[in-house]
């Protein structure tokens, strides 16, 4: 197996992976509490009517 | 059609600059286009910034010689984009920084704020002015106007634009060029690629030339693994600390637009790159003798292309050098006139309108110009000197004082002044005497920027202790520290937005893991076993 050749697309590969996932784990730890509570409200809201 | 070329981009940016100058109204608008960058500019001036004569002149001639892997392998710049966007840029807007020093007299006080600005501007200016004295000999090649012309047309075309609407033009303009820069790395490069014989031609087309072209050192320079891993650690230590791109953070909405804005821009500058330097090896199958190498793109859109598509690939190689000269060379007029003259004039107890810090903000982009002008037609033996270690700078001194600044309770003023310049002062040493003079070789062949960076961390600790932290330093530190990152954002926006914000995305993220995972991977598939076989 040719690591070089290998090495030449998984790493920007990984990089784009590592992107994501933080971007994600963001989104998750700062922002996800806080939607999900703003989803529901807005779900209740909508069977009361 | 080169001529032209040139002409048209340099008129298009001084008409854009001109017609965004309306919305400047403050500092603020100058600064930091009054936070209102959405995702579109924010990524291509991000896209834009990243990508630069060093990428497409460079290093592309680099991997014309050599083949794909030597930079692919050590692009260490991508992951330090990601670090110095979703690291240092999220923490410098949450604490109401405009400008990157703005955090540092916060937190350290003005000693610590004018030594790291000294060494931003000197940074900016090596690393800059060098680029620029590399493109002006690549663009009188290519455009048959003499070297002087060039520099001089097109360092006052950046002046002009930078200095018209600041961070405005800066954005817009560099967004409209990115299209040309998308068109030269996923359209001509495909086309260099076919051109070349496609998959076939890059494997075994190579590798029948030599198969060095697909060893990590490259084909003709057959560097080290000590290279390599020197490269890489560079790269990615020197990027989360430069300013055109942690500092493009600070024009970002809001948080959200931070997050889309480096999931974009790590797809194309990825991708793009990936495809890029796979066309320019493959133009060694079509023309071994391109001469000098780093025109290897620039050739292959005389020659390989439908005109009109030439001309717009070199119209985005021209749009690589004037977006990233753009960036830094806005940074050190910054630098000038918010950090080092407004400070200045605030610790003296005085004030300045909003349309004096305009006009001196603009007063120090001409001043940059000049400077820039002076050094590149003058073409001085320091300036040779300086840029050499000019990038390195930002990994030596910045990185650990911004990261002493974010994470280290008891680092002192002291202690980040004796970082910054040990950090500094043992790279050039090094560097010099590995390097240049080659009176010593370093353990396991590493670069100097490693161990300079070493000695900038010992230096902050030793120096914290020694003279210990002030209490009102400490204190800073706690409140910077509870600040959420995304506390501006959370009160910005109402539920539906902020659903509507998180959906979006949460969706590019995804979508951008998938289009690199799927194209690379294909690439990976087609090429990997390939050059494997007969190993």
């Amino acid at each position: 197996m040719n690591m070089a050749a290998l090495l030449s697309f998984l790493h920007p590969m990984l990089i784009m992976i590592i992107c994501g996932v933080w971007v994600l784990a963001i989104l998750k730890s700062d922002y996800s509490a806080v939607v999900n509570g703003s989803a529901g409200h807005a779900e209740v809201k909508g069977e009361n009517k | 059609m080169a001529v032209a070329t040139f002409w048209i981009i340099l008129i298009l940016v001084i008409v854009v600059a001109f017609m965004v100058n309306k919305y400047v109204k403050s500092a603020s608008d100058y600064y930091v286009m009054g936070k209102k960058g959405g995702t579109i500019g924010i990524t291509g001036v991000l896209t834009a910034s990243y990508l630069s004569a060093v990428t497409f002149v460079g290093i592309a001639g680099i991997e014309y010689l050599n083949g794909p892997p030597i930079f692919l392998i050590c692009y260490g710049s991508w992951i330090g984009m990601v670090f110095g966007f979703l690291y240092v840029g999220r923490r410098l807007r949450a604490y109401g920084a405009i400008t990157m020093p703005d955090f540092l007299q916060e937190r350290f006080g003005t000693n610590v704020r004018v030594t790291a600005t000294i060494i931003l501007i000197v940074g900016l200016l090596g690393y800059g002015v060098v680029q620029l004295m590399g493109a002006g000999v690549l663009l009188s090649t290519v455009t048959g106007i003499s070297y002087n012309v060039v520099i001089v047309v097109f360092a006052v075309a950046l002046v002009t634009f930078c200095a018209v609407a600041g961070m405005y033009s800066v954005v817009v303009v560099n967004t409209l060029l990115l299209a040309t820069i998308l068109v030269a790395c996923f359209i001509i490069a495909p086309i260099m690629i076919k051109a070349g014989g496609g998959f076939e031609g890059l494997t075994t087309g190579l590798m029948n030339i030599d198969p060095d072209f697909w060893s990590a050192g490259g084909r003709k320079y057959h560097m080290p693994a000590g290279w390599t891993v020197g490269q890489f650690v560079l790269w990615a230590l020197f990027f989360p600390a430069a300013p055109w791109i942690a500092g493009m953070a600070l024009p970002c909405k809001n948080d959200f637009v931070v997050m889309r804005s480096i999931s974009l821009a790590t797809l194309f500058t990825t991708v793009g790159v990936v495809i890029l330097f796979l066309g320019v090896s493959a133009m060694f199958l079509v023309n071994p003798n391109i001469n000098p190498a780093d025109q290897v793109f620039i050739w292959a859109c005389k020659n390989q292309v439908h005109p009109i598509l030439g001309g717009l690939g070199i119209a985005g190689v021209m749009a690589a050098i004037l977006s990233s000269g753009a960036t830094i060379f806005m940074g050190a007029g910054f630098g000038l006139s918010r950090d080092l003259y407004e400070r200045y004039i605030m610790n003296k107890g005085g004030s300045l309108t909003e349309s004096q810090k305009i006009i001196y903000a603009r007063m120090a982009q001409i001043g940059v110009g000049v400077i820039v002008i002076t050094f590149a037609l003058s073409k001085p033996l320091a300036i040779y000197w300086i840029s050499a270690w000019a990038g390195a700078l930002f990994a030596t001194a910045w990185l650990p004082t911004l990261i002493a600044g974010f994470e280290f309770k008891r680092a002192s003023r002291v202690g980040v002044i004796a970082g910054m310049l040990c950090g500094a002062g043992s790279y050039i040493i090094l560097y010099q005497c590995v390097k240049k003079w080659k009176l010593f070789t370093l353990p396991l062949g590493l670069d100097p920027v490693i161990y300079a960076i070493i000695i900038s961390f010992a230096a902050i600790w030793v120096g914290s202790l020694l003279v210990k932290p002030k209490q009102e330093d400490m204190a800073t530190y706690s409140r910077v520290k509870g600040i959420g990152l995304a506390e501006n954002t959370l009160q910005s926006l109402s539920p539906g937005e902020m659903i509507k914000e998180y959906k979006m995305t949460k969706t590019l993220a995804w979508t951008s893991i998938i289009i690199a995972v799927v194209v690379l991977g294909l690439f990976a598939i087609r090429i990997v076993p390939a050059v494997s076989a007969g190993m």
